[in-house]
């Protein structure tokens, strides 16, 4: 599903943010990836979501090389994966319900379909009395639902989700990967979950990817404490 | 893209256009401002080619011959001119006929009976143009060493319609100059209007492009946005350029003389130029919209 070879990454010649990444995760596999700031999460984050073109190597992701990808291409591969952001990225003057269809219009689904499937992936993240909500009238765990809601809404195979819990509290934040974890053990979705909270993943039995100086310090599972 | 799809962005550029109305209407201003002076400058052209033309066909040169010169010469000028193909037609004025014109011109008895003893008018030759371009030419004609004898002087209107050649000529690079600018000047202006609408939109352009929007579909609303500017500024430019126009060509033939009532009957009519140039508005306006909107857009694409 996501295949790196050699991937290295940089913005100028000298100083290698990303370097000789080697990185295979299967389908339906839930994966953290895990490392202090400055490591290199977000500039994988990036090469993931196609926002940058790894300087070396192969990227391949949903059967897609994304060193080899066009301009054109660019928003055909976006559509594979979903997206969740550390800072919701919601419209804030959109409801729940328009900022989960935002998606769908974008990508052409009739409205038909998006009066269907939208109820359906609120319902999904508990969020169905939300529906007419604004953004600004929720609390922060709830508008990181309503992004996971809309990086559902077009049934991705791949969800990606860079710091989704940095900005909520403790509580929610566990709620937050629950979820995540529910959606990709009934939803089948592949999951790669970007953090720099150890205490907040070492519960939940996953593979942990440790990211070092833009290296891969540690890959490994880890078994959940009964 | 499918009909929903459409009718969201259509609705999206409508809404981008009402959010930011006040610098709308300030494009809106310029967009009209600079069609309408397009337009004028467009009639402007026209018309002063027609005029020059009507000019040509009213210009007369006219030869004033010598006294006591023989028949078969002043037979040999006028076949000259005759035989000339920018030549309508070729008209001798004997001295009798110059005398009974000038008499019917003024009426005062002491000069006439003064003339009448002592005819000094001289006979001419009146050669009427095809082309009024064409006199320079025909002046050189009658300068030849074999009519000298016999022209005492050439009276042309090379002058008046050069002026209006000169006129012609100056409007015409001015006004290509004039169009330039006007028109950079309201591609800039669009384009800082919609680029107020990008900015305030950045975030949500950003959250279009993550999730899977093609350039295309980012860029709809803000085409929408700028075409409709240009569609408004085109239908004000146009009512109006016809209202301004059609009153300028009633009061010029109301107020003036015979002959220039005659001259501006040739001005081009509303009618004539009305559905091309309001075709032509159109699609300048459409197109200065959409350029603008691309041109605010294209930064906010690099995602």
């Amino acid at each position: 599903m996501i295949f790196m070879q050699d991937v290295c990454f940089s913005y100028d010649a000298h100083n290698n943010i990303l370097e000789d990444i080697n990185l295979d995760v299967k389908d339906g596999e839930f994966v953290f990836i895990i490392g202090k700031s400055g490591a290199g999460k977000s500039s994988l984050f990036k090469l993931l979501s196609h926002e940058n073109k790894p300087t070396s190597g192969n990227l391949i992701v949903n059967g897609q090389n994304l060193t080899k990808l066009t301009r054109k291409e660019v928003p055909y591969y976006r559509r594979s994966i979903g997206m969740v952001f550390q800072d919701f990225r919601l419209i804030n003057k959109m409801t729940v319900f328009n900022n989960v269809a935002f998606v769908l219009r974008v990508t052409n689904y009739s409205n038909r379909y998006i009066k269907k499937r939208v109820p359906d992936v609120l319902k999904m993240v508990n969020l169905s009395d939300k529906a007419d909500k604004f953004p600004n009238e929720l609390s922060g765990g709830e508008q990181q639902r309503v992004a996971i809601a809309r990086a559902l809404a077009s049934s991705p195979p791949i969800l990606i989700a860079d710091e989704p819990t940095g900005n909520i509290d403790p509580l929610m934040s566990h709620q937050i990967l629950s979820l995540l974890v529910e959606i990709n053990k009934y939803l089948g979705v592949t999951i790669l979950v970007i953090t720099h909270d150890r205490n907040l993943i070492k519960d939940f039995g996953k593979r942990i990817i440790e990211i070092e100086n833009g290296r891969i310090k540690n890959d490994k599972l880890i078994e959940v404490k009964k | 893209m499918n009909f929903n799809s459409i009718k969201y962005l259509f609705t999206e550029g409508i809404k981008n256009l009402l959010n930011n109305i006040f610098m709308a209407l300030a494009s809106i201003g310029v967009l009209t401002a600079c069609l309408l002076i397009v337009g004028f400058s467009f009639l402007l052209k026209i018309n002063t080619k027609r005029l020059v033309s009507f000019m040509g066909q009213q210009s007369t040169i006219i030869i004033y011959l010598k006294d006591n010169i023989e028949e078969v010469k002043i037979e040999d000028l006028s076949n000259t001119f005759k035989n000339n193909p920018n030549v309508n037609s070729v008209e001798f004025v004997s001295k009798e006929k110059a005398l009974e014109n000038f008499s019917s011109k003024f009426n005062n008895p002491n000069a006439l009976k003064a003339l009448t003893e002592h005819n000094v008018l001289p006979a001419s030759l009146n050669v009427h143009v095809k082309d009024v371009n064409e006199i320079e030419g025909l002046l050189k004609i009658a300068e030849e060493e074999k009519f000298e004898s016999i022209i005492e002087e050439t009276k042309s209107p090379t002058k008046y319609t050069n002026a209006i050649k000169e006129f012609n000529r100056t409007t015409g690079v001015f006004g290509t100059i004039l169009i330039i600018v006007l028109i950079v000047a309201s591609l800039i202006i669009i384009s800082n209007t919609i680029r107020a609408t990008v900015f305030a939109r950045r975030r949500e352009i950003a959250i279009m492009k993550q999730v899977g929007a093609t350039d295309g579909f980012v860029r709809f609303p803000f085409l929408v946005e700028g075409a409709t500017i240009g569609i408004i500024s085109a239908v004000i430019a146009f009512s109006l350029l016809s209202v301004l126009y059609k009153t300028m060509i009633l009061m010029l033939t109301k107020y003036s003389s015979e002959f220039l009532n005659l001259m501006f009957s040739n001005l081009i009519g509303l009618k004539s130029f009305g559905i091309m140039m309001a075709i032509s508005f159109l699609l300048c306006g459409i197109i200065a919209g959409a350029v603008g909107s691309i041109i605010s857009l294209i930064r906010y694409l690099k995602i």
